[in-house]
């Protein structure tokens, strides 16, 4: 197995501008996993993260020399937005950011997970939870609770009311929490 | 305590999914080819266009073949005029219908070399078979009153001319003008479709009287007496009636209407033939293309962002009037063929239709200094 020095975000930025090439590379290294968890989070199938995941590398490789900030952790926000933007601009290219679902899921008697106990949970399989949710709601849960959008941002790029924005997010919550309580009981026998 | 959502959140930010092996090297292959096809996009389009004006300038006309038209007019062969190699007699300049006795306007600049320099350095006059048409050592050329006479003739029958006077007269220009658009129309219910989910038998948008305005601001530059090269800045306004269909635990809602916005800037570039050219008055055809980015478009309370490039060919013909000398007004309606995209994120009159009109008028400005 190849290890690759990870590269700060100034020295990215830096290669990108000497050779595009060498930047592409050292940006592919650092971010690449992060963009594929991105997509998929966001993504029906892997076959779609897949093509999210090429057109949004594109993309940033496109519009890097327009990334201005010099502080670190930005250059992940950026490609993170950038990403979720292409996403958001392909779901409403084929018409998938229209759909508000009103379904009778909302269970009385849910209770929540707690803290800690997400702890115990690895990645993969919260991943796997999250694509097992509608697409409105990994959708409005992706951007709120993951990707830091706010009601009234979600809500303007989704065409929707902020009510409706926070009525599938309680729903996204609550559907998410019985997977994870689900997942807990059986791993815990 | 903190919220479980919070843990999540932590967990998932800091994950990072496998890619397969070799994904690198096929990134890079697809921009690379990305890279190339942009170039040889731009590199046929400059191409078509260099080709065009080629084309229009070898087979329609410039100078020389005027010249020579001119000669042959006067009774001369091609090869003949070939041998005319300094400067074009003077009576090449002269219109073949100017009445007798009177002389076109002409500069000094351009009527030296003097008497004595033309004994000495050009062939012998063209013989005219038109008597009307005397060699310039037999007459003074520069003659106010035939000034005057000429303009009076000039005004009188608004007669096609081009003289070294005119060409420098209409020398670089700036225009700005406004402009009204309509396309063809399709469909007679007063409502535009537009968006992405849309009944399955109306995937198309339909456009009906969608309102474009263009403000445009033209730079023109003469290549030669007949031809001029365009381009400049044009934006677009739009405004239409949408309609979307929502989709309802799974069944399609009543179409619901809103209003869309949309602002492009477009970007020109043809050439002009003119075919007539007075004093007061000149017409032109002009074909060329247009490149037109959205810089803005709101469907309802939605933003959205269309980030591609169309592209357009575009035919025109203007009619200038030039009340004032070196100022102009002047109509020019103009059709432009779209290359429509496959699935534009903005749907509008610039993506859905072949056909656009779009009538201008506006108010030039000859800056002959600048030439």
């Amino acid at each position: 197995m190849i290890k690759v020095a990870v590269s700060t975000d100034r020295e990215i930025k830096e290669t990108f501008k000497k050779d595009k090439e060498a930047g592409f590379r050292l940006l592919y290294y650092k971010y690449s996993g992060w963009i594929m968890s991105v997509c998929k989070r966001y993504s029906a199938d892997n076959g779609e993260a897949m093509d999210f995941f090429q057109e949004a590398m594109i993309k940033i490789n496109d519009k890097i020399g327009s990334f201005k900030s010099d502080r670190e952790g930005a250059l992940k926000s950026w490609i993170t937005r950038i990403t979720t933007n292409l996403i958001l601009d392909q779901f409403r290219k084929r018409g998938r950011l229209l759909i508000v679902e009103i379904d009778g899921d909302a269970n009385k008697d849910y209770i929540d997970p707690m803290y800690e106990e997400i702890a115990s949970i690895p990645v993969e399989e919260l991943l796997k939870m999250v694509e097992r949710l509608s697409e409105s709601k990994k959708i409005v849960f992706n951007m709120f609770a993951i990707d830091g959008y706010s009601y009234k941002e979600i809500a303007g790029i989704l065409g929707i009311s902020e009510d409706g924005v926070s009525s599938t997010m309680s729903k996204a919550r609550k559907h998410l929490g019985k997977m994870i309580k689900e997942y807990l009981k059986e791993n815990t026998k | 305590m903190k919220d479980w959502l919070e843990a999540v959140k932590e967990k998932l930010q800091e994950a990072n999914s496998p890619l397969p092996d070799g994904e690198l090297e096929i990134l890079k292959g697809i921009i690379r080819r990305r890279k190339t096809k942009r170039i040889l996009s731009l590199a046929s389009a400059l191409s078509a266009v260099a080709v065009l004006a080629l084309v229009i300038v070898l087979i329609i006309g410039g100078e020389e073949n005027t010249q020579k038209y001119l000669a042959q007019d006067a009774g001369k062969s091609p090869n003949e005029v070939e041998t005319i190699t300094s400067l074009p007699h003077p009576a090449s300049f002269i219109h073949p219908r100017k009445p007798q006795g009177v002389t076109p306007n002409l500069s000094k600049e351009l009527v030296v070399p003097s008497k004595t320099i033309l004994e000495e350095t050009m062939p012998e006059p063209v013989e005219n078979k038109d008597d009307s048409i005397k060699p310039s050592s037999e007459k003074n050329i520069t003659d106010e009153s035939d000034n005057e006479n000429r303009d009076k003739w000039a005004d009188s029958e608004n007669e096609v001319y081009f003289t070294e006077k005119h060409r420098r007269d209409n020398g670089f220009s700036v225009s700005v003008s406004v402009g009204g658009s309509a396309t063809t129309p399709d469909n007679s219910d007063g409502i535009a479709y537009s968006g992405s989910k849309l009944p399955s038998e109306s995937k198309k948008p339909m456009f009906h009287k969608p309102k474009v305005i263009s403000l445009g601001l033209t730079l023109r530059f003469p290549l030669t007496n007949h031809l001029d090269l365009s381009s400049g800045l044009t934006y677009y306004s739009g405004v239409t009636s949408v309609l979307t269909v929502k989709t309802l635990n799974g069944r399609e809602s009543q179409p619901l209407v809103a209003e869309q916005k949309i602002h492009y800037v477009g970007i020109p570039l043809h050439l002009d033939w003119y075919l007539l050219k007075s004093k007061r008055f000149s017409m032109y055809v002009g074909a060329g293309g247009e490149a037109k980015k959205c810089v803005y478009a709101r469907q309802g309370e939605v933003r959205l962002k269309d980030e591609s490039i169309y592209f357009s060919a575009i035919a025109l013909a203007g009619l200038k009037y030039e009340p004032i000398r070196h100022i102009g007004l002047f109509v020019e309606p103009q059709y432009s063929y779209s290359f429509l995209p496959e699935d534009p994120v903005v749907k509008s009159v610039f993506t859905e239709y072949k056909s656009y009109f779009n009538v201008k008028v506006g108010i030039s400005f000859d800056l002959p200094a600048l030439r």
